[in-house]
């Protein structure tokens, strides 16, 4: 019998208590050394010229225009694809949400892969794409396209969740009130879901900066071209652990400068998506 | 505004639930609708105001047919001429008192400054006019309920439907809401729609009541008359609470 085995009722009843504490605080260790280790180093060892650098300054340019594009893209595409998800009832709708967010548990090398064996030069799209005069692969909207075939999903699956949230009533309000659909859209279904396009452009525009896998493989790694910041970052690091410490600081800084300025929505939107 | 007849054969399904109700009402005419939940009060609204398709009947409002499946004449919501309160009112979270009451005019293409300075004026006759620049949030049940029927009556609609306008409300506000509601349709003139669980609010705004049960009128009549002879349980319930 348990209760002979002399733990008091309290004790028992608080003994899960410690353990998740610790494994807590373990999993924060976890999250937090690797940063601050990058952080000490970078200070003590580095001389903090990386930003001055040509190739640098072309790099961090690259990567916030294409995540920047990327995330305009997403919205552009992305929007429409989760409003149609909430909104409409037909038939493959579990299939549409399925390829839509399949990206986000693909690895990127294989969506870089996959966006090659269609729109690179001898993809099925390729020699279409090519008498055109199109030539998507290893360029800049390589770039792009990469960014956004893998960030996009952050966003569709948070504007979706949000849509299907939203009071129906208000839209019927506005529609009484003799609001067209496109006026409905833009004076109060956004402005009603606010919070949740902030939070998923912040969660698009983040993913799209630190993509790797999918730039490097249908992107390619051209300075000054398609070398976008984590690429520079990876290639340093073949020969300069100092100058890829200053880049990944470089990052590092401006994915937490994203989060801090977005902290007001981007921290309060689970709360507010329960309203 | 002219003055307009209201004549509807409503006919719909809807899952489960089918409403097949007929029924006509005068210009400047107040119409109750009592039933327990799910009798197709709130359906019957929404039919009215396009948010619903009809399947069978028609709907029309003076010389105008707003909805006929017969001949596939479908007027879509934004071209009924309809005002509508929403229970728990549905105000625009984003917008102000004021540009929650406009919004109707801005979205017939009134210019901003002339749609806000009406919006301004319905505001003041609903008693409610210094809480203009306010958020839906920071106004309470009552407050908010005056909003809405300002955002509603503010395009003069034909028809106005109000759907439980006193659901939520505490004993003193529903009386001020009542009492509001009573001054505001007297002068109203066309027809208007409500649906309410309080016998009280039904003698003192309609002039007609329309008894629902599972999508069919069950007893049509006036207050007095129907109160005198009530032919369902939740009616002679509604009658022996009030």
């Amino acid at each position: 019998m348990r209760q002979g085995q002399g733990h008091s009722p309290s004790a028992r009843a608080r003994s899960a208590r410690p353990v998740l504490i610790g494994l807590a605080a373990l999993g924060l260790a976890l999250f937090v050394l690797p940063l601050l280790g990058l952080v000490i180093r970078a200070l003590t060892e580095a001389s903090g010229l990386a930003l001055l650098e040509p190739a640098v300054r072309s790099a961090l340019l690259l990567s916030l225009l294409v995540s920047t594009a990327a995330t305009a893209l997403a919205f552009v595409l992305g929007f429409p694809l989760a409003w149609v998800l909430a909104r409409l009832d037909f038939p493959g709708r579990r299939l549409v949400r399925a390829a839509v967010t399949l990206p986000m548990v693909l690895p990127p090398v294989v969506a870089g892969v996959a966006l090659l064996s269609v729109f690179g030069r001898r993809g099925v799209l390729g020699p279409a794409l090519s008498a055109m005069g199109i030539e998507l692969a290893f360029t800049p909207a390589a770039a792009v396209l990469a960014a956004t075939f893998v960030a996009a999903p952050f966003l569709i699956v948070t504007l979706e969740a949000a849509l299907e949230a939203m009071d129906p009533r208000l839209e019927q309000a506005a529609a009484t009130l003799g609001a067209s659909e496109w006026r409905i859209l833009w004076t109060v279904t956004l402005p009603t879901i606010r919070p949740a396009v902030l939070a998923g452009l912040a969660l698009s525009w983040a993913r799209a900066l630190g993509e790797f896998g999918a730039t490097i493989t249908f992107a390619g790694n051209v300075s000054g071209r398609t070398q976008t910041l984590p690429l520079a970052v990876y290639e340093t690091l073949q020969s300069d652990f100092e100058g890829a410490l200053q880049l990944s600081v470089v990052l590092l800084v401006v994915s937490l400068s994203v989060l801090v300025g977005l902290r007001g929505h981007f921290l309060g939107a689970p709360a507010e998506a329960q309203r | 505004m002219s003055a307009s007849h209201l004549d509807a054969e409503l006919s719909l399904r809807r899952g489960d639930f089918g409403l097949s109700l007929a029924f006509t009402a005068d210009a400047g005419a107040t119409v109750a609708l009592v039933g327990p939940n799910g009798a197709g009060k709130s359906t019957t609204l929404a039919a009215l105001a396009g948010l619903l398709p009809l399947t069978e009947g028609h709907l029309r409002v003076g010389a105008r047919t707003l909805e006929a499946p017969a001949d596939a004449t479908r007027e879509p919501p934004q071209a009924r001429d309809v005002g509508m309160c929403f229970q728990g009112q549905a105000l625009f979270g984003h917008l102000s008192a004021v540009d929650n009451v406009a919004y109707g005019l801005r979205a017939r293409g009134v210019a901003r400054t002339q749609a806000r300075a009406m919006a301004h004026s319905w505001l003041e006759r609903l008693e409610v006019g210094g809480l203009a620049a306010r958020r839906p949030a920071q106004l309470s049940g009552g407050q908010a309920q005056r909003v809405a029927l300002a955002r509603a009556l503010i395009t003069a609609p034909s028809l106005l439907l109000l759907d439980e306008p006193f659901a939520g409300l505490d004993a003193r506000t529903h009386a001020e809401i009542r009492e509001l509601l009573r001054r505001t349709l007297a002068e109203f003139e066309g027809v208007a729609l409500l649906t309410s669980h309080d016998f009280r609010d039904v003698e003192a705004l309609a002039d007609e009541v329309l008894v629902l049960e599972h999508g069919a009128l069950a007893q049509r009549g006036s207050p007095a008359a129907v109160a005198a002879e009530p032919a369902t349980e939740h009616l002679r319930a509604m009658v022996d609470a009030r």
